[in-house]
């Protein structure tokens, strides 16, 4: 019986070690080729690059591992925009606003890669050519799942940092993730809080937040909203404060929405077309039905006045649902 | 005394004659045989036509009685060969006193121990064979008879028990006098496929423009049709509804159906012909065999009782992928061939899909009011169940918004909306009728080519013909919801339905404009 079983325990452990070695084995090759071609470097805390305002984080971060042109970055006037992996409709909507004029005021955007608001930050700040810096909750290489990975390739082929604390093939854990958020809010100014839930992870960066004296921004939603609960309550209590037009007027010097744009492209909309935007923006987001409904023409005329606004990028449709863009 | 009766085997739809010849030898123990490689339901027919006999007053021959069911090679399956046998039985005994000891026409019908002749399937394909072979008579049970009654050139008798079948022969003889039966009358095809009142009218359905108009140029050019939208969004009832926007079945269409449903066994008792065209809706637990058809004698499935009719798929996702998988074939071919025990059946399955399913697990996705409480990663894993080769046969893709509850309850509902001024099933049918006449004019030399969804590519090129501005079109969506070819072909290709509707020979940029709305990745 004992001896049966040592036999279990010793094939057992030997199985886990060749599988083990394979993967590392694996994994040194594809570290290899990866280091040498993305520019993964490291940067200690003793080093003279290391960003000075890391310093004071605490718990300490020994080091950074960084791909991209570490030295060539911008460091300064970096705001870090966070979310939930799951993100509303509301929340998009938000950061296609907010994202490109903070771009626009000279501010590079921070985030945590993660799917949802974190790569919806970075994928906006991409298409308006800002700064991006990622900072992963895993190690530098991990082969993370195929969203992220493709974003951060993305993210250093135009010119931005992915950074970690975490070491090669590091795989993500529970933890990983928090402490991931302390690099997040130590290298920005201020903290912009998309969205959040009663007990969301975006909670946490706030919390780092406040212990690293960072001004917090959150966006106010709707009451009815589960993904609003925790921004909400962040204003509420006086933890964050409400990013309203007047507020981002104030960070970037700029008025909120610019339809100048919009306003250069109404000239050129037909009689239908401008019935049907006129009525989108009168009635906000509409689904193909009740739009319908307000313009009273049959449903293929509609459609077919949609798909001419939305070749312009007039309007813009998500899972059924209209809007001006 | 021998004696030879006629009866009828089918393998699928294929019937063939099947002679049945009964000897009841003047030597020999008394016993009931039968050969011919019958299976267990025509071996009971032995217990079922000895009682069937006695009952209907006549006497079973305590004689050595051997029954051969020609050609001995193929498989006999079935109750329907008691009433041949029954008959060769009592012609073979001399108790009916028919001189000629074999007999023309078909006899086909199972027995009840009471000498009754009860529904039996594949009635309708007795005649038609009867038809083929130059037979002049049939003797089928008479719940089945108007199924044989729409052959013209056939008279087809409705035995209604042994006793009234065994009168009627022993008359020649003089035994029994004017009890000799009287043929049904024929019944025009065209009587019975004239219009039938709809299961449920479009104009039942309220609001849902988008799905309405999607259903419309789905039956007008045979695109196969998904809805995807939250629980009670009303998407069940819009697929009820849908025959009823198809054109009504033709003659010859309707004896097709029929044919399939009598096999089946699925004909109610008395009704001559299959009306309405076929709503299937299998639940998604249905089998692979359930689904194309199976069984040690292979029967119909689903996609062949779905023929030149509507299979609705509710809840698409939760089929298993590997029953999806099997509808690939079919769906491309409109015919199902199916190899079992029995013989190889092949059976037609021509059908439109129409499919259903919610936006995630928990349905409430994009839900107006309701949260949905599903992870992203989760309602990825929702879509990705249904396999993309079965997407890539859906041409029009739908969101069904729920219906707003003060729509439905309110009384004074805006005129706008009113029952009476929503579009009935018959005013969307007769547009659909005349864009499948544009197609049936534009296909007229390429065969089995009826609607603009069974275009190949090179038929797309052939018959939609772009304008410059049209293509201009198509370049700049290319590139804004980045198509892949077939993609590409499919807008083309409903814009093609979408110009036929509002009878228009070229293809306009508004077709293409709105077609490229019902694209895949809208959901």
């Amino acid at each position: 019986m004992i001896r049966e079983s040592l036999i279990f325990v010793l094939l057992t452990s030997y199985k886990d070690f060749r599988r083990e070695r394979e993967r590392v084995v694996k994994s040194n090759e594809y570290c290899h080729t990866n280091y040498v071609q993305d520019n993964v470097g490291y940067i200690e805390r003793d080093s003279e690059k290391f960003l000075s305002r890391l310093l004071t984080v605490d718990p300490i971060i020994e080091g950074l591992w960084y791909r991209g042109d570490y030295d060539a970055q911008n460091w300064d006037k970096l705001i870090a925009v966070v979310g939930p992996r799951k993100m509303s409709r509301y929340g998009k909507q938000v950061i296609s606003e907010v994202v490109p004029q903070l771009v626009a005021a000279g501010y590079g955007i921070v985030s945590g890669l993660m799917y949802g608001v974190d790569q919806e930050a970075h994928r906006v700040t991409l298409e308006c050519g800002g700064r991006v810096v990622g900072v992963l909750g895993y190690g530098i290489t991990h082969r993370s799942e195929e969203g992220a990975r493709k974003l951060a390739d993305e993210i250093v082929k135009n010119g931005g940092v992915v950074l970690s604390e975490y070491e090669g093939e590091t795989a993500p854990k529970v933890w990983t993730f928090p402490q991931r958020n302390r690099i997040v809010v130590g290298i920005s100014e201020m903290v912009v809080i998309i969205e959040a839930g009663e007990k969301s992870g975006s909670l946490n960066t706030a919390s780092w937040a406040v212990r690293m004296k960072r001004r917090i921004l959150a966006v106010p939603g709707s009451v009815f909203s589960l993904t609003s609960v925790g921004t909400n309550t962040l204003v509420a209590d006086g933890t964050a404060e409400a990013l309203t037009r007047t507020k981002l007027r104030e960070i970037t010097g700029k008025s909120f929405g610019s339809e100048g744009k919009v306003m250069r492209d109404k000239a050129k909309m037909s009689d239908q077309e401008h019935e049907l935007w006129a009525s989108l923006k009168i009635s906000g987001p509409s689904s193909r039905n009740e739009l319908v409904r307000v313009v009273k023409k049959p449903m293929g005329e509609v459609m077919a006045t949609l798909s001419q606004l939305e070749m312009r990028g007039l309007v813009e449709e998500e899972r059924g649902v209209w809007r001006i863009s | 005394m021998l004696a030879r009766v006629k009866s009828v085997a089918t393998v699928g739809l294929e019937s063939q004659e099947v002679l049945v010849e009964v000897d009841v030898a003047s030597k020999g123990f008394p016993a009931f045989e039968i050969v011919g490689l019958p299976d267990k339901a025509v071996g009971e027919s032995r217990a079922r036509v000895k009682k069937a006999i006695e009952n209907s007053g006549y006497k079973f021959p305590d004689k050595r009685i051997t029954v051969n069911l020609a050609p001995a090679g193929v498989r006999k399956v079935g109750s329907n060969y008691d009433l041949p046998i029954a008959v060769g039985i009592l012609l073979a005994s001399e108790v009916i006193g028919v001189e000629k000891k074999e007999i023309e026409g078909y006899y086909y019908g199972e027995l009840g121990l009471s000498g009754a002749v009860k529904h039996s399937r594949g009635v309708l394909l007795v005649g038609m064979l009867a038809k083929d072979n130059g037979i002049k008579e049939i003797f089928v049970p008479v719940e089945s008879s108007s199924e044989a009654a729409v052959i013209e050139g056939v008279s087809v008798y409705a035995v209604r028990t042994l006793g009234q079948l065994g009168d009627h022969l022993s008359v020649q003889v003089g035994l029994a006098n004017n009890k000799l039966m009287k043929p049904l009358s024929t019944i025009p095809i065209t009587d019975v496929t004239r219009e039938v009142e709809p299961v449920v009218d479009m104009r039942e359905v309220i609001g849902q423009e988008l799905a309405k108009r999607a259903a419309e140029i789905s039956a007008a050019g045979g695109h196969n049709l998904i809805l995807v939208g939250p629980p009670g969004a009303g998407k069940t009832m819009i697929a009820k509804a849908f025959p009823s926007i198809l054109p009504p079945l033709l003659p010859e269409e309707a004896l097709e159906v029929t044919k399939i449903y009598s096999v089946s066994g699925m004909m109610p008792a008395g009704q001559a012909l299959v009306r309405r065209r076929p709503f299937r809706s299998p639940h998604h637990t249905t089998s692979r065999a359930g689904l194309i058809g199976g069984g040690s004698n292979p029967m119909p499935g689903e996609i062949s009782l779905a023929h030149l009719g509507v299979l609705f798929l509710d809840e698409l996702p939760e089929f298993p992928r590997s029953t999806l998988e099997v509808l690939r074939q079919p769906m491309e071919d409109g015919v199902v061939q199916i190899t079992r025990v029995a013989g190889k059946a092949e059976y037609p399955a021509s059908f439109l899909l129409l499919a259903s399913a919610n936006p995630c697990p928990c349905g409430f996705l994009n839900h107006p009011y309701k949260e949905c409480r599903c992870g992203e990663r989760a309602i990825e894993k929702y879509r990705k169940r249904i396999s993309g080769p079965i997407l890539d046969r859906i041409d029009l893709h739908v969101w069904v918004d729920p219906v707003e509850v003060n729509k439905l309850t309110s009384q004074d509902n805006s005129k706008q909306d009113k029952v009476e001024s929503r579009e009935s099933s018959k005013m969307i049918r007769e547009r659909v009728e005349k864009a499948r006449k544009m197609q049936e004019a534009r296909f007229a030399e390429h065969n089995g080519i009826y609607s603009n969804s069974q275009m190949g590519n090179r038929l797309v090129k052939k018959y939609c013909k772009l304008s410059s501005d049209v293509r201009e079109f198509l370049t700049t969506a290319n590139t804004k919801y980045n198509l892949s070819a077939r993609a590409y072909y499919k807008v083309i290709k409903v814009a093609r339905t979408i110009a036929d509707l509002a009878g228009v020979d070229e293809i306009g940029l508004e077709h293409v404009a709105e077609a490229v709305q019902y694209r895949e990745d809208v959901w």
